[in-house]
C-alpha cells in the first residue's frame, strides 16, 4: 500500500462525498480507467444482485465467423449429401447474403475434418481434430450448439454479440459490467482489449465495440497493444527516468494542493489521484506483460507463438496474467475467420492459432484455481452454411455467412461442465432443439456474475436501457452450475 | 394558481388548444403544494407510464395515467384511479401502499420503488385537487416583462431563486481568471500574455464588455461554436461501418464554421440544413448545408441488403433532426408507440416519409469518396483548397409509398397503415399553405408551432457555458426529461432567442446576441471557488452560487496546449489533416489497410498544429486525443459530453508527442524570452494559467528546475533523447541540459489542474 495514495484517495472520498451528488457521475474524479474510486463511481446500487459465482470474464471472440460444422457440430449423416442440393424444407425463406443469393445451386458440403469423441460427462464431446487440444478440455467446457442471432453481415453481427445491438452506439458488454461492477483492482483497468491476427481475411474491428456508448467514458475497453507500448502513451520519453517523472509528479501534486485549498474542489484532489494511478499503471502494465516470471513449462503449454507478443497465444497467456490481477472484463478478438472462399485451406490454419492456447489458457486458470471464478466464453459472430459457396470438390469448399446457428462454449465460474446444450437439425442449418439468442448468453454471463440481466440499467435518451433490449431475454438454467 | 383547461381526449385537440389559442402556461414557483410539471409528473412517468401511459398497446389494466381523463375514469376492475381530494378513494393511493406484493404498484417484477417521499407527494397532490397540467415543455415558451430596473435577466431569475433559498451568489472572480474563462468559452483557447495585459490595464468602463464584443468577433469563435454541431450532427471524415471508406463532407463542416462565425439565424441554420435544395433559387451553400442530414454512417459492405440500410439512414434521419431540433426522442417510438410521450409510432415514419425519397442507391464495394446525390463544391472558408464531392439532399422525382413497419423491421411494412407526410400529431394539423415536403417540415420546425426548438436550443448554449443545461436531459425534453432548475429563465432565453431582444432592436434567432446575454451576466462572472457551504442544500450547483469549475473538452486541451507553445497553426477550412499519432492504431482494425483509411500516414508542418477541428475523423478509430477526453465516435447524434478524469488522460497529457512537443517548444518561447529564472517561471505560469504564481508556487517549481538540471548535466545523452519529441525544430545554441529542464518543467505546468480546467 502507498501512504500517499491512501490518503490521497480519502481526502477524494470525503471531498466527494460531501461535493458531488448524483450530478457527479463520472464528471468528479469518478472512477476512472480503472475504477479507481469505484466507491465513489457513481455506479448502480445493489449490484451485483445476487451472489455471483464469477468475478471476471474473458472472452475468446473469433471474428469473422468459425464454421461450426467443421469445429463443433459434428454432422457425420452429411457424407450421403455431397454435392447434393440442399432440400428447399431445409433451407426455408431465410435471406442469403449477396454473395450466394445468385448462385445456380446450394450443394451441401459435408465436413472434409475428422471428428474425435472426447470424454465429457455426457458420453462425450465430438470436436474436430483441428481442435484437438481444445477437445481434450472436453470434461471443462460448456458447448452451445443452438446458438443465433438475425444479423447476417459482419459489422452489425459482431456488433450485436458485443452491445446487444446491430447498429454502433449502445455500450459493450465489458463496459456494462465495468458500469455495474466496478473495478477489482488500482493498479489496471477494469476492461481490456486485446487483437490478434488470423490467416484468413480480416474483416474489420471497431472501437465502438469495446465503447461505453451512452454511460460515461471511463468505462470503455482499454485496448492493449502488442509492442512496447501496450497501452497508448503508457512510456515516459526517452531521456526521462522514473525519478525525473516522479519529480516532475511531485511539483505538480504540490502546486495543485494548494490550488485545492484556495478552491475547495474535490476534482483538483481527484486529479492528483489520477496522476498517481498513471504513474503506477507505467510500473504494473510492463510487469503485466513481461513474461520472464513464468516457467518454461508454462510458456510451452501455451505454444511457440506465446512468445510473439500480439498473437493469440501472447494474449491468452496476459489474459490469465490479467485474471490473476482482478481485471474484471477481459476482450480478446482473433481476427480471420471468415472463409468463404476455402474452408478446406484457410481453417485449419486458423485452428492452429488457436487451439494449444487457449486449451493452454483453460489448463492454467484450473490448476491456478481461477477457473471456478473466471468466466470464459469462446465463439463469434454467426455461422457458416452447410452449402458451399464457390466451387465443390471432395477437397475444397467454401462456406458464407449463417445466422440461423452457430456454436459458442464456456467455461468456468458459474458454469455447468462437461455439457453440451441445443441441437441443430441434420443439416446444421436450423436449430432443432433449445435456441439461444445473443441477448440469452449476455443474460447469462450477468447472471454468472451475479447481476440480474433485467436490472441493470442506464437511461438515456428517455429510455432505460439494457444490454439484453427489448425481446425477452433470460439466463440459460440448464447450463448454470 | 392558474385555471387548466381539461384535458380534452385525443392528443390532437389537446395540442391545437394549447398551440392554435395561444394558451400559454405559467412556470410554476416554488410552492407548498406539489406542482405536477415539477413535482408529480416525474414520479409518475418514471415508475408509472411505463405500463399505464401513451402506448396502448402495452397498456396495463386499461388504466392510463397521464392524462386527467384516464385517472379519472373506471378502469377495468371498476376502480377510479385518482379521486381528487380523496386518497382513501383513491387505487393508485391505495395500490402504492398496498403491503400486498400481488396488489402493490409498482409491481415488484417492474424492479421500480416509491419511496417514502415520493408518495407523500402524490397523497398530497391528490388531496390538494391533483390537477394535471400540459407537459411544460409542450406549451409555448413565454416571455413576460422584467420589473424596471431588473437588470440582466440572467441574474434575476438566478439570484431570484438563489435568495428564495437565503444565499448570496458569490463574488466575481478574479480578472484574470475571468479573462481566460471567457476567452475559452468564446473561442475555444486562452488569451495570449499580450491580450490578458492589455485587459488587466484597461480600467476604463466597459472594458469586460469590450473584451466579449472582441472574442464574439473572432473567427476562432466559429471553430469552437462548431465542435458540438458536428457532435449533434455525427460528422466524420469516413463512412464508417466494416469499410469505413474517407469520405469528403468537409466543405460543410467549413459551412458550420462560416455560419457561426456570420452569427446566421438559428432559424435559417436549420432550415438551409434540413432543406436548403428545396428553397426556391438554391444557391450551392444552400445546397451544402443539406449535407447535415447526410452525415450518418454509410455501409458499402459486400452482401448488405439495400432495402435494410435505406431505411437506416432515413430513420437516422428522423432521430438527428427530433433530438437536434425538438428535444425528442423518437428512437423509443420506431418500433412501437411511444412508452412515456404522446408520440405514436406513426409519428415517426410520417417524419421518415419527408427523408426517404432522396435520389440516394445503396452500394457495395464502392469505396467512393461520396456517393449521390452529391455536389462537387468549394469550402465557404477556403475556397482555395479544392473542389470536394459532398453528399447533399436531392428530392426523387416521386415520394416513396411509406408504411408503419412492425416492429420497426425494414421489411415488414404494414400495408394497412400507410403514412403521409406530417410533423407529430401531438403539435397539431400539418402546416397549411407549405409544401408537404422537406421544405414545409423545415419551416414548420422553426414557426411557433413548434415549442421545443428554441427551448431546446438555448438550454444547448447553457450547456455549453455552465457545464449542464437549465434542463440537464439536453436530448430529452418529452415527459421524462428533467424539469428545468429555472423554468422561466429557460423561456425567456427561448423567447429572446426565437423573437430577438426584449429591449427591441436586436434581430431575432442570434446565437451571439444570446451567449453576449449570458457571459455578461454576474451569475457568469462569479468566483469559481466552491462554497461548501452551499454542499448540503445545492450538490449539484444547480443553483449557481458560484460558477462550475469544468475540465476543458477534447478539442480545448489539445488546442490549448498548441497555443500556449505559440505551435498553433491558426488556417481555417478545407481538408481534414492528420496531426501525431501512434502508430498501426488504423491498421490493426482495418480490413483494407491499403484504402486511404487503412493506414493512418501523419502530416507534416502546419498539418501538425492545426486546431483539433481540422484533426481527420475516423469513425471505426477516432482521433485517441480526442476520444480519451471523451469527444464521441460520431456513430450517432450526441448531445452531451462527459468531462472525465482518468489515467488514461493523464498518460494523453504527459506523454504524447503532440503535448510533449508543445511542452518543448513552450521551454524553447520561455527561455528565449529572457530574464531571471522566477521572471521566466512567472510568464511560463501566467501564459498557461493567466494567474500569477505564488512565492510558494515559484519556490516549489524554481527547486524542481535546479534539481533537474543537474540532472541533465550530468547526462547530456539524456538531455538530448528527451528533446527529440516532435517535428519542430530546436535554435542553435540553446543549452540542450537546460532545455530538457525547462522542458519537464513546461510539461508540469502544462499539466496543472489549472491549465486543464477553465477556472
Amino acid at each position: 500500500m502507498d501512504p500517499l495514495y491512501d490518503s490521497l484517495f480519502d481526502i477524494n472520498r470525503r471531498g466527494l462525498l460531501k461535493g458531488a451528488g448524483a450530478g457527479g457521475l463520472g464528471l468528479l474524479g469518478g472512477p476512472a480507467l480503472g475504477q479507481l474510486l469505484a466507491a465513489d463511481s457513481g455506479g448502480p446500487t445493489g449490484v451485483p444482485h445476487f451472489a455471483p459465482k464469477a468475478k471476471r470474464v474473458i472472452y475468446l471472440f473469433q471474428e469473422g465467423a468459425p464454421s461450426q460444422l467443421d469445429t463443433f457440430d459434428h454432422k457425420p449423416g452429411l457424407a450421403e449429401f455431397y454435392d447434393k442440393d440442399l432440400p428447399p424444407s431445409v433451407r426455408g425463406s431465410q435471406r442469403l447474403t449477396g454473395m450466394t443469393s445468385g448462385q445456380a445451386r446450394l450443394p451441401v458440403a459435408p465436413s472434409i475434418f475428422d471428428f474425435t469423441t472426447h470424454p465429457n460427462l455426457q458420453g462425450g464431446l465430438p470436436v474436430s481434430d483441428l481442435l484437438r487440444h481444445t477437445g481434450e478440455m472436453a470434461g471443462e467446457i460448456c458447448v452451445i450448439k443452438s446458438m443465433l442471432t438475425e444479423q447476417i453481415n459482419h459489422g452489425p453481427g459482431v456488433t450485436f454479440m458485443q452491445t446487444g445491438h446491430q447498429i454502433p452506439g449502445r455500450p459493450s458488454m465489458g463496459a456494462w459490467l465495468s458500469y455495474g461492477l466496478g473495478s477489482a483492482n488500482r493498479d489496471l483497468p477494469s476492461f481490456v482489449v486485446m487483437i490478434s491476427k488470423g490467416r484468413g481475411q480480416m474483416q474489420a474491428l471497431f472501437s465502438h465495440l469495446w465503447g461505453a456508448g451512452f454511460l460515461p467514458g471511463e468505462h470503455q475497453g482499454v485496448q492493449f497493444r502488442a509492442g512496447k507500448n501496450p497501452v497508448l502513451f503508457l512510456n515516459d520519453p526517452e531521456g526521462m527516468r522514473r525519478s525525473d517523472r516522479r519529480k516532475m509528479l511531485d511539483m505538480l501534486a504540490e502546486i495543485n494542493g494548494r490550488q485545492a485549498e484556495t478552491n475547495g474542489d474535490a476534482e483538483v484532489i481527484a486529479r492528483i489521484a489520477q496522476y498517481e494511478m498513471a504513474y503506477r499503471m507505467q510500473a504494473s502494465v510492463p510487469e503485466l506483460t513481461d513474461f520472464s516470471d513464468e516457467p518454461e513449462a508454462t510458456l510451452e503449454m501455451y505454444g511457440p507463438d506465446v512468445r510473439k507478443p500480439g498473437s493469440y497465444a501472447f494474449n491468452c497467456l496476459m489474459a490469465r496474467r490479467m485474471a490473476e490481477r482482478d481485471v474484471r472484463f477481459i476482450q480478446l478478438y482473433h481476427r480471420g475467420w471468415d472463409h468463404h472462399n476455402s474452408v478446406t485451406r484457410d481453417l485449419p490454419l486458423q485452428c492452429q492459432d488457436v487451439d494449444q492456447p487457449q486449451a493452454a489458457l483453460l489448463k492454467d486458470l484450473k490448476q491456478r484455481g481461477l477457473l471456478d471464478e473466471t468466466l470464459v466464453v469462446w465463439g463469434g459472430e454467426f455461422g457458416r452454411t452447410v452449402y458451399c459457396q464457390g466451387n465443390l470438390s471432395p477437397k475444397q469448399y467454401g462456406r458464407d455467412h449463417h445466422p440461423r446457428c452457430f456454436s459458442v462454449w464456456l467455461a468456468g465460474g458459474g458454469i455447468q461442465p462437461g455439457i453440451s446444450y441445443g441441437e441443430t437439425c441434420e443439416f446444421s442449418y436450423n436449430i432443432a432443439r433449445d435456441p439461444v439468442t445473443a441477448h440469452d448468453l449476455h443474460a447469462t454471463v450477468l447472471h454468472c456474475l451475479g447481476i440480474d440481466h433485467e436490472r441493470l440499467t442506464y437511461h438515456s435518451s428517455g429510455l432505460d436501457f439494457k444490454l439484453t433490449g427489448v425481446e425477452a431475454a433470460s439466463p440459460i438454467a440448464e447450463i448454470l452450475a | 394558481m392558474f385555471p387548466f383547461p381539461r384535458m380534452p381526449q385525443s392528443v390532437l385537440q389537446r395540442a391545437a388548444i394549447y398551440l392554435s389559442a395561444g394558451i400559454a402556461l405559467p412556470c410554476v414557483a416554488a410552492s407548498p403544494s406539489p406542482s405536477y410539471n415539477r413535482d408529480v409528473r416525474p414520479i409518475l412517468s418514471a415508475n408509472c407510464f411505463a405500463c399505464h401511459g401513451a402506448d396502448a398497446a402495452h397498456r396495463q389494466g386499461g388504466l392510463r395515467l397521464d392524462t386527467e381523463e384516464g385517472a379519472r375514469s373506471k378502469t377495468e376492475s371498476g376502480a377510479v384511479a385518482i379521486s381528487p381530494g380523496a386518497p382513501g378513494a383513491s387505487a393508485v393511493w391505495k395500490r402504492i401502499t398496498s403491503t400486498d406484493p400481488d396488489e402493490v404498484m409498482p409491481p415488484p417484477e417492474s424492479h421500480k420503488t416509491l419511496t417514502a417521499k415520493q408518495k407523500g407527494t402524490l397523497r398530497r397532490w391528490i388531496e390538494v385537487g391533483a390537477k394535471y397540467e400540459p407537459h411544460w415543455a409542450f406549451t409555448p415558451p413565454r416571455r413576460d416583462p422584467l420589473p424596471a430596473g431588473a437588470g440582466n435577466p440572467v441574474d434575476f431569475f438566478i439570484h431570484k431563486k438563489l435568495r428564495g433559498a437565503g444565499l448570496e451568489p458569490a463574488p466575481e472572480a478574479d480578472r484574470a481568471i475571468l479573462l481566460r474563462r471567457l476567452s475559452l468559452d468564446l473561442t475555444g483557447l486562452p488569451p495570449s500574455l499580450e491580450e490578458l495585459d492589455a485587459f488587466l490595464a484597461d480600467r476604463a468602463p466597459g472594458a469586460y464588455g469590450r473584451q466579449v464584443d472582441r472574442l464574439l468577433s473572432s473567427p476562432r469563435f466559429g471553430e469552437h461554436m462548431a465542435s458540438a454541431w458536428l457532435d449533434l450532427s455525427r460528422y466524420s471524415d469516413s463512412n464508417g461501418y466494416l469499410h469505413d471508406v474517407m469520405r469528403t463532407g468537409w466543405p460543410w463542416r467549413d459551412w458550420v464554421i462560416d455560419a457561426f462565425n456570420k452569427d446566421m439565424p438559428f432559424d435559417q441554420f436549420a432550415v438551409e440544413q434540413i432543406a436548403g435544395d428545396l428553397l426556391p433559387g438554391a444557391t450551392e451553400t444552400q445546397v451544402l448545408a443539406t449535407a447535415f442530414m447526410r452525415n450518418h454512417p454509410i455501409t458499402d459492405e459486400g452482401g448488405t441488403i439495400g432495402a435494410e440500410y435505406l431505411n437506416e439512414y432515413a430513420s437516422d434521419r428522423v432521430e438527428t433532426v427530433g433530438t437536434v431540433f425538438m428535444g425528442l426522442t423518437f428512437n423509443c417510438c420506431r418500433c412501437h408507440d411511444h412508452k412515456f410521450d404522446p408520440l405514436p409510432q406513426s409519428d415517426f415514419y410520417s417524419l421518415l416519409a419527408y427523408f426517404n425519397s432522396i435520389t440516394e442507391r445503396h452500394h457495395e464495394n464502392d469505396g467512393s469518396p461520396a456517393y449521390p446525390p452529391l455536389i462537387e463544391v468549394a469550402s465557404p472558408l477556403a475556397p482555395d483548397k479544392g473542389k470536394a464531392k459532398v453528399m447533399i439532399m436531392q428530392e426523387a422525382a416521386k415520394p416513396k409509398p411509406t408504411f408503419v413497419l412492425s416492429r420497426g423491421a425494414y421489411d415488414q411494412p404494414d400495408k394497412e397503415r400507410p403514412v403521409t407526410r406530417r410533423p407529430p400529431e401531438l403539435f397539431g394539423a400539418p402546416p397549411e399553405g407549405e409544401p408537404a415536403n422537406r421544405l414545409g417540415l423545415a419551416r414548420w420546425i422553426v414557426s411557433e408551432r413548434n415549442p421545443l426548438i428554441a427551448r431546446v436550443a438555448v438550454n444547448r448554449l447553457w450547456q455549453g457555458i455552465f457545464g449542464t443545461g437549465l434542463s440537464n436531459t439536453v436530448d430529452d425534453f418529452g415527459l421524462q426529461g428533467e424539469y428545468p432548475s429555472h423554468p422561466e429563465l429557460l423561456d425567456y432565453l427561448a423567447v429572446e432567442f426565437r423573437d430577438g431582444p426584449a429591449s427591441g432592436g436586436g434581430r431575432a434567432w442570434s446565437t451571439k446576441h444570446i451567449l453576449r446575454l449570458i457571459v455578461t451576466s454576474e451569475t457568469y462572472r462569479q468566483s469559481s471557488d466552491v462554497r461548501t457551504e452551499l454542499a448540503a442544500a445545492d450538490p449539484d450547483n444547480r443553483l449557481l452560487g458560484y460558477f462550475p469549475r469544468r475540465r476543458l473538452s477534447a478539442e480545448q486541451m489539445r488546442d490549448t496546449a498548441l497555443f500556449i507553445s505559440g505551435l498553433l497553426e491558426e488556417q481555417m477550412g478545407g481538408p481534414p489533416v492528420k496531426p501525431y499519432q501512434p502508430e498501426g492504431l488504423w491498421k490493426e482494425k482495418a480490413n483494407q489497410p491499403n484504402s486511404p483509411t487503412g493506414h493512418y500516414v501523419r502530416g507534416k508542418g502546419s498539418d501538425l498544429y492545426r486546431r483539433s477541428i481540422y484533426t481527420f475523423h475516423k469513425r471505426t478509430s477516432p482521433p485517441p486525443l480526442m476520444t480519451i477526453f471523451d469527444a464521441p465516435d460520431r456513430t450517432g447524434c450526441s448531445a452531451r459530453r462527459y468531462h472525465t478524469n482518468t489515467p488514461l488522460g493523464v498518460l494523453v497529457t504527459i506523454n504524447s508527442e503532440q503535448f510533449l512537443e508543445c511542452a518543448r517548444v513552450l521551454a524553447t518561447r520561455t527561455l528565449k524570452g529572457g530574464g531571471t529564472t522566477d521572471e521566466r517561471l512567472t510568464q511560463l505560469f501566467r501564459r498557461t494559467t493567466s494567474r500569477n504564481p505564488s512565492a510558494k508556487d515559484l519556490k516549489t517549481l524554481r527547486d524542481g528546475l535546479e534539481t533537474l538540471k543537474g540532472r541533465y548535466s550530468a547526462t547530456p545523452d539524456d538531455a538530448a533523447k528527451l528533446l527529440e519529441q516532435g517535428d519542430a525544430p530546436i535554435p542553435e545554441g540553446v543549452d540542450r541540459a537546460e532545455l530538457a529542464a525547462w522542458t519537464i518543467v513546461a510539461s508540469t505546468v502544462l499539466n496543472l489542474d489549472e491549465a486543464l480546467v477553465r477556472n
